[in-house]
């Protein structure tokens, strides 16, 4: 069952200059995508018009079968985007109520909030720093809370841009465990990264986004074939291709 | 990343962590109309109080030194203005005290008092008033303080970004300063469009009904005490 489908997805600024060309592309449920391409290449545009954040000028998008197009207030409530500046993102003075924050947004019960607020700190290992404030947790920490702010408001689909933009080692691996548990968890889940080494052993499909264009979907096997071409390159070892399978920085 | 140390919530299970941020408004409220045309006497008992309430709460002094120095030197200068006016040494001593009162009172109210409970007090409390958006006024008191910080962020990072150039301080000091703040508050206003941006993303309604501490036995105790104390005070001194 296909859980995203766009077909026809242009984007164009006020003054005609045009970002996404007919994107079409679809998710199935439970599938971890990447999505990857230079930078400047769309992705972000992408992913904000897909969360209904940027109205796109041409073409639809569905849901679970459903045209949401048109309605990109329902959009931002079922699609879940994590930013790469996951400071931004933050507004809770401690972690539980910046996790809290999305819940009385949407107007869930008490009861319903603690339940989550606990599923979710336990999946993104937050549980120990729950009443710290979030300023004061490392790198990794700090998207993991990101990831769990959204993931709390238990989207359809979890959108991340860059998740490991500025991380060091440590945190690269806390935030890549997180998208493993899950995806292992049946979460669909969409990454836009040019970083494509640390997960790419976990990914089910893969996107080349280029100039605002899709050059391909397939397998991550057979988009790492054209990746060169277009700005992402492929991992080497020793002059020859690190196999698909080994590309992750997860032992 | 900056942290401001003074003026800043410290989270802990104390007495007045743990009360109602409009108990804890109430309090200070009653204290400071006391300090208004107050006697040396009622200035030092009140001092006194507050004084006691600082070691019992271990309040980190040391750490605070630096922004500290600050209402050092603004003490200093109220205390010297009053005395080269009147030349009475009381009435220095008393302005003196009243302004390190203030000054101890607001590090006891925000050591004690996270800020994102004392916004959604307020709006609480408002919500019921007919034609108030209570929750609304609430939530856009949580997102200014939370912006606090990120003013920080901008203003180091500004400076910092500078001095790693060699800016001199005292070349042309107002162009300095004029442009130091234009790249401020360009930097501050993107960053105010990312948490516009971010805040839409987590769907954001700000006239949503937030959680907020409820009332307890304790706010009884500490509105109580602050009654019997501000009688004392009246009647006594």
């Amino acid at each position: 069952m296909k859980t995203l489908d766009t077909q026809q997805l242009s984007f164009s600024f006020a003054n005609g200059h045009k970002l996404l060309h007919e994107i079409s592309f679809s998710i199935d449920q439970g599938e971890f995508v990447v999505l990857s391409g230079r930078n400047g290449s769309g992705k972000t545009i992408l992913m904000r018009c897909l969360k209904g954040l940027l109205n796109p000028s041409s073409g639809t998008i569905f849901l679970d079968g459903q045209d949401l197009t048109k309605k990109p207030q329902q959009r931002n409530r079922l699609i879940g985007l994590v930013f790469q500046d996951a400071d931004t993102q933050m507004v809770g003075q401690t972690v539980e109520r910046d996790i809290l924050f999305g819940l009385e947004n949407l107007r869930i019960e008490p009861k319903e909030r603690t339940k989550r607020i606990t599923h979710v700190t336990q999946l993104m290992g937050l549980l120990s720093v729950l009443h710290q404030r979030p300023r004061s947790l490392s790198g990794g920490e700090r998207r993991r809370l990101a990831i769990a702010g959204v993931l709390v408001m238990q989207p359809r689909i979890l959108m991340l841009d860059e998740p490991f933009a500025n991380l060091d080692y440590s945190g690269i691996v806390q935030v890549l465990e997180s998208l493993v548990e899950l995806k292992r968890q049946g979460v669909t889940i969409l990454v836009a990264t040019h970083e494509i080494e640390k997960l790419l052993a976990h990914a089910d499909s893969m996107i080349l986004l280029d100039s605002g264009r899709i050059v391909l979907q397939d397998t991550p096997e057979r988009v790492l074939e054209v990746a060169d071409e277009f700005g992402i390159r492929r991992p080497m070892y020793r002059g020859k291709p690190i196999p698909i399978g080994d590309l992750s920085w997860l032992k | 990343m900056v942290e401001v140390n003074l003026f800043h919530f410290r989270d802990r299970n104390t007495f007045l962590n743990l009360s109602h941020p409009l108990a804890k408004i109430f309090t200070l409220l009653l204290l400071s109309s006391l300090l208004a045309q107050a006697h040396l006497l009622r200035l030092l008992l009140i001092f006194g109080l507050f004084c006691s309430v600082a070691i019992s709460l271990c309040i980190p002094l040391g750490q605070y030194r630096r922004e500290l120095r600050f209402f050092l030197i603004m003490g200093t200068i109220i205390g010297l203005a009053q005395y080269l006016n009147t030349y009475q040494l009381q009435d220095t001593l008393r302005v003196t005290l009243r302004f390190a009162t203030v000054v101890l009172m607001g590090i006891l109210f925000t050591d004690t008092t996270a800020p994102d409970d004392l916004s959604r007090a307020i709006g609480s409390t408002l919500e019921p008033i007919p034609k108030i958006p209570g929750y609304r006024i609430g939530a856009t008191i949580e997102l200014t303080l939370a912006t606090i910080p990120l003013l920080f962020d901008v203003a180091h990072q500004v400076f910092e970004a500078r001095k790693a150039r060699n800016e001199s301080i005292w070349r042309r000091p107002v162009r300095r300063i004029v442009s130091y703040i234009s790249a401020v508050f360009t930097l501050l206003l993107e960053k105010a469009e990312d948490l516009e941006i971010a805040l839409k993303a987590r769907n954001y309604n700000p006239d949503a009904k937030r959680d907020t501490i409820a009332f307890s036995y304790r706010d009884l105790i500490l509105v109580s005490f602050t009654i019997s104390f501000a009688v004392f005070c009246f009647l006594f001194t």
